[in-house]
């Protein structure tokens, strides 16, 4: 056990190391960028006098030389103040805030979809390789995986919106009628099913590909010949040994894309009008709104390096092989 | 030539001609009550409506602020705030007279201090409109009584009136703002939470979702016919038609995809309405540059360029071909007698011949690049013109940057051959003095003419518009001549609604009374109706004096449906005086009662019944008059008299024959 604490506690130092890391690369390929954020600010061409431009460069700092606005950047950080956005005049952290709510609904609801659709069928596939179910399950799987989900999402509009009516074309809540209690969650549920079945269904053909390979090759290793040889019932074979062993891959996925999570799913949001992190990330690079950029990236880097470290996590508990020092 | 005037036939009778008229409109009249859901594609920066360029907040502040003075959908000056204003005939003090009862939405009246205030602080924060109404130029601002402003400039500035209608000039509330020492403070709550004068009052911002107003029943105007707009943020413009015709959304405030706009027209219950606007697409030449430099050149290429086929192909035929020099929506500038150099490939290639620039063997005289931004059409637009000017011998490279990036290497560090950019070109002509003039910051084709460049400056300075009209179009002749630039297309504005839905700025009904954002006269087919309310009585009633007469009123909505909460006054007047007046009280159904006592009271009178009825603010009226006769109290008796009478009679008769047969009796006895 002691190992394993000195293991966690490597981890979590470089963990913070590689947010550090990332902190840094994104504050400088950001403000590299071309194009100057304060013009960007005050619009269109021709309105914006030299003076206004001048004013709102000397107001957002950016008048400062680079290395001196990164060292500031940092304080704040460290202080916890993740900076004013320039796109929104409100505090970067009070933005991300506000929306973190939607995010996490529509991105776990979408991605638990498709890990556990995905990794279901990925698995009755892979255990009848070859089969009819097999084939038609891949054929629909291949379908998933080539359509863009912007495309998906707006026939799921057409088709269960627009024709059948089942369900609102777009946003999170009903503007005409305002619900209260617990008919506003439902409003909300009714609003996400749209989106979050897109999401699953765009997510879902890498969960199944991954399961299904797996599963094909554990149940090529020779312990399943020998369980098979030793009498061992075929089902028991099959879940308590090759369906577990073939589950490490699709976490290490889950994990990866859990990291993600935060960034939100930009293409859905847009098509769904879904008040989500990825819409603010997409307008952010619009407006040249770098501390809302930052303050994103900065959020989902650490995200990321949490979900590895959880990944890494889990991978210890599925599969007691693996060991660390 | 045969084909292209075919063409030409196909388009003119294919586009927009025909789009203006509108459905006929099945209701009659406004009607009160109802909520309009507006498609806009994201979130306003904040609600502080002057500070900075905010083309998603500008409808919304639209709705919650008011200007001095606004623009309508023809760009026209129309009041605003102020009902009346005077320009000093040296053009340097402006008079702006406001509404008297203007209040904001806390209730605290709307002064010419409030004006003063937001004026004051475009110039010191420097608002986006600082540069538009030369907020320097304003030596001082004085305010005579309450309701007056005097607005004092150094130099006399023609558009001046224009661009306070225009951009980032809403009057800002000054108890609010003066309590911070920025205007942008963020402790400053009311920067999410506007308090503002217009028509409607804010209610919400679900960031990314969506921002509530509701209708402001105290508007200086009268209160605006819907009850609350819902402006919903959809940012992916397939997915805000969708919503339109599901009927989640009843106005798209952005452009639908072209390729919808023929079915949206086909569709029954929506109303597609097409005008043109004041922004078009140009190509600017890098003046410093060979072969560039070569008006010749210049001129080929503008001959080369098919703005038809641009029209057509980029644009699916929803847009217009630029005319002249400047655009044709504010027409008294607009000069007409000049145009683009017509469409001649043959007369393009002797020019180009003429400045020397032969074809090589592979029939290329010289390789070009076009900078373009890439919003949508540009890249098309370009692709149209790079296939055009291989036809006389240009290699054309497209090269599509980001905004900025465009900006940094066009505007800036000036490389580039050609480049496209697009812009708005009013409310004022001044607008060609800082977008084409010499000298101006995104003149970036690096345009000099001296000539120009007086004349622009000359005319914003210049009050009578005859002598600025004639400054404007001789620039726009030097433009001609030395094709700086060459104009492409005029955008036009697709508005797209559900037809339950009328009162729209742009419609007949509206236009000259609103600002082009102001949905204040809008009104939905299935509100309640608006009139005179309609009270049924008798025509005329008799009576003793001294009785209690009961007066029975019923009052309806011009629909029939009973007003059960109407406030019901009953006047008694004689030859126009009046006597008395008289109360009632609802009895049920609509049915009001109302006991007028006759005693002292005698011959004709007239009962005025009036009623009003506030519905959601609006306040509604009708009226009804009952002749009432009185006769004195002793008629009353007059056939019990009568019968007593004739009953005497009678039994005197009857006595007197009796009393005779008596006497005969005895006689004959």
């Amino acid at each position: 056990m002691a190992s394993m604490k000195a293991y966690m506690t490597r981890r979590l130092i470089e963990t913070i190391i590689v947010v550090f890391f990332a902190m840094f690369v994104n504050f400088f390929i950001i403000n590299l960028a071309p194009g100057d954020p304060a013009r960007i600010m005050t619009g269109e061409f021709g309105y914006a006098c030299p003076e206004y431009v001048e004013a709102m460069r000397k107001k957002w700092g950016l008048d400062k030389p680079l290395h001196e606005r990164f060292l500031i950047y940092l304080a704040n950080v460290l202080k916890g103040d993740l900076g004013y956005s320039y796109g929104y005049y409100s505090p970067v952290a009070q933005l991300i805030a506000e929306r973190i709510g939607a995010t996490l609904l529509l991105m776990l609801t979408g991605i638990m979809l498709a890990f556990v659709i995905g990794t279901l069928i990925g698995a009755q596939a892979g255990r009848k390789m070859g089969s009819k179910t097999d084939m038609t399950l891949s054929f629909i799987n291949l379908m998933l995986w080539s359509m863009p989900v912007f495309w998906l999402g707006l026939i799921l509009i057409l088709v269960f919106s627009v024709w059948c009516g089942f369900f609102p074309t777009s946003g999170m809540m009903s503007v005409r009628t305002e619900y209260h209690g617990m008919w506003k969650y439902l409003d909300i549920l009714w609003h996400l099913t749209l989106p979050a079945i897109t999401l699953a269904l765009a997510e879902l053909p890498i969960y199944f590909k991954i399961v299904r390979a797996s599963v094909i090759e554990q149940t090529s290793e020779e312990y399943v010949r020998t369980f098979r040889a030793v009498g061992m019932r075929e089902d028991k074979v099959f879940k308590r040994y090759v369906l577990r062993n073939a589950l490490v891959p699709p976490v290490t996925m889950l994990g990866l894309h859990l990291g993600y999570v935060l960034s939100g799913a930009v293409l859905i949001e847009v098509v769904f009008g879904w008040p989500g992190l990825g819409r603010l990330l997409l307008e952010a690079v619009y407006r040249r709104d770098y501390p809302v950029l930052m303050g994103m990236y900065l959020v989902t880097s650490i995200c990321v390096a949490l979900a590895n470290l959880a990944t890494d996590l889990i991978y210890m508990i599925l599969d007691p092989r693996i060991r660390y020092r | 030539m045969c084909l292209l005037m075919l063409m030409l036939l196909v388009l003119t009778t294919a586009m927009p001609t025909g789009i203006w008229e509108l459905k006929a409109q099945e209701v009659e009249g406004p009607r009160l009550g109802g909520t309009l859901v507006i498609a806009i594609s994201g979130d306003p920066k904040s609600f502080n409506p002057d500070s900075q360029v905010d083309d998603m907040g500008y409808p919304i502040f639209s709705v919650i602020y008011n200007k001095l003075v606004t623009l309508d959908i023809n760009y026209n000056v129309i009041p605003d705030l102020a009902y009346k204003w005077e320009a000093s005939p040296d053009g340097k003090v402006y008079t702006f007279y406001l509404y008297p009862n203007a209040t904001w939405h806390d209730g605290v009246p709307v002064t010419s201090e409030d004006v003063k205030w937001t004026l004051e602080a475009i110039k010191k924060f420097k608002g986006i409109a600082y540069g538009n109404i030369k907020a320097e130029n304003i030596e001082k601002i004085e305010c005579p009584d309450e309701h007056t402003v005097k607005i004092y400039l150094k130099e006399p500035f023609a558009a001046f009136l224009q661009f306070l209608a225009w951009y980032g000039t809403f009057i800002m509330p000054k108890h609010i703002y003066e309590k911070y020492e920025d205007w942008m403070d963020p402790n400053n709550p009311y920067l999410n939470k506007p308090v503002g004068s217009g028509p409607f009052k804010f209610v919400e911002w679900v960031k990314g979702d969506h921002v509530t107003v509701a209708a402001n029943e105290k508007f200086f105007k009268g209160r605006p016919y819907l009850d609350k707009i819902v402006y919903r943020i959809i940012p992916d413009p397939t997915t805000a038609v969708q919503a339109l015709l599901k009927g989640e959304v009843d106005y798209l405030h952005m452009r639908p995809p072209l390729a919808e706009v023929p079915k949206l027209q086909k569709t029954p219950g929506i109303n597609v309405m097409i005008r043109p606007t004041p922004s078009r697409y140009y190509i600017g030449f890098n003046l410093e540059k060979a072969p560039f430099n070569d008006i010749r050149v210049r001129r080929a290429i503008a001959m080369a360029i098919n703005r038809t086929e641009i029209v057509r192909k980029a644009y699916q035929g929803y847009a217009f071909e630029a005319k002249g020099f400047y655009i044709p929506a504010i027409s008294w500038a607009f000069n007409p007698n000049i145009d683009v150099p017509p469409f001649d490939l043959k007369e393009a290639e002797k020019l180009l011949d003429e400045a020397g620039y032969t074809k090589g063997p592979n029939g290329i005289r010289f390789k070009a690049k076009i900078t373009y931004f890439t919003i949508y059409p540009c890249e098309q637009v370009c692709t149209v013109i790079r296939d055009n000017l291989k036809k006389i011998g240009i290699d054309v490279e497209l090269e599509g940057l980001e905004i900025a990036a465009w900006e940094e290497k066009v505007v800036k560090r000036k490389e580039f051959d050609m480049a496209l950019c697009d812009g708005f070109h009013g409310p004022d002509p001044d607008n060609i003095r800082f977008r084409y003039g010499p000298g101006a910051y995104i003149n970036f084709a690096g345009w000099n003419n001296s000539e120009a460049k007086e004349l622009l400056d000359e005319a914003s300075k210049t009050v009578d518009q005859e002598e600025r009209r004639k400054m404007y179009w001789r620039v726009q002749e030097l433009m001609a001549e030395e094709l700086p630039y060459i104009p492409l297309v005029d955008l036009v504005w697709i508005y797209v609604s559900r037809s339950e839905f009328h009162g729209f700025p742009w419609e007949p009904e509206s236009q000259g009374k609103v600002g082009y954002y102001d949905h204040r006269l809008v009104w939905w087919e299935k509100g309640k109706p608006i009139g005179p309310i309609v009270i049924e009585a008798p025509t005329s009633i008799e009576a003793f004096a001294g009785d209690s007469v009961e007066l029975k009123v019923k009052v309806t909505d011009s629909e029939g449906a009973a007003i059960t909460n109407a406030t019901l006054t009953v006047n008694l007047f004689k030859n126009g005086e009046l006597i008395r007046t008289i109360g009632a009280s609802h009895t049920g159904g609509g049915v009001y009662l109302a006991k007028i006592d006759t005693s002292g009271l005698s011959g004709d009178y007239t009962v005025k019944v009036a009623a009003t009825y506030v519905l959601k603010g609006f306040k509604m009226s009708g009226g009804e008059s009952i002749s009432l006769t009185v006769k004195p109290a002793y008629m009353k008796y007059l056939p019990y008299v009568a019968i007593a009478v004739v009953v005497i009679l009678i039994a005197v008769a009857v006595a007197y024959r009796l009393i005779k047969k008596r006497r005969e009796e005895e006689e004959e006895g």
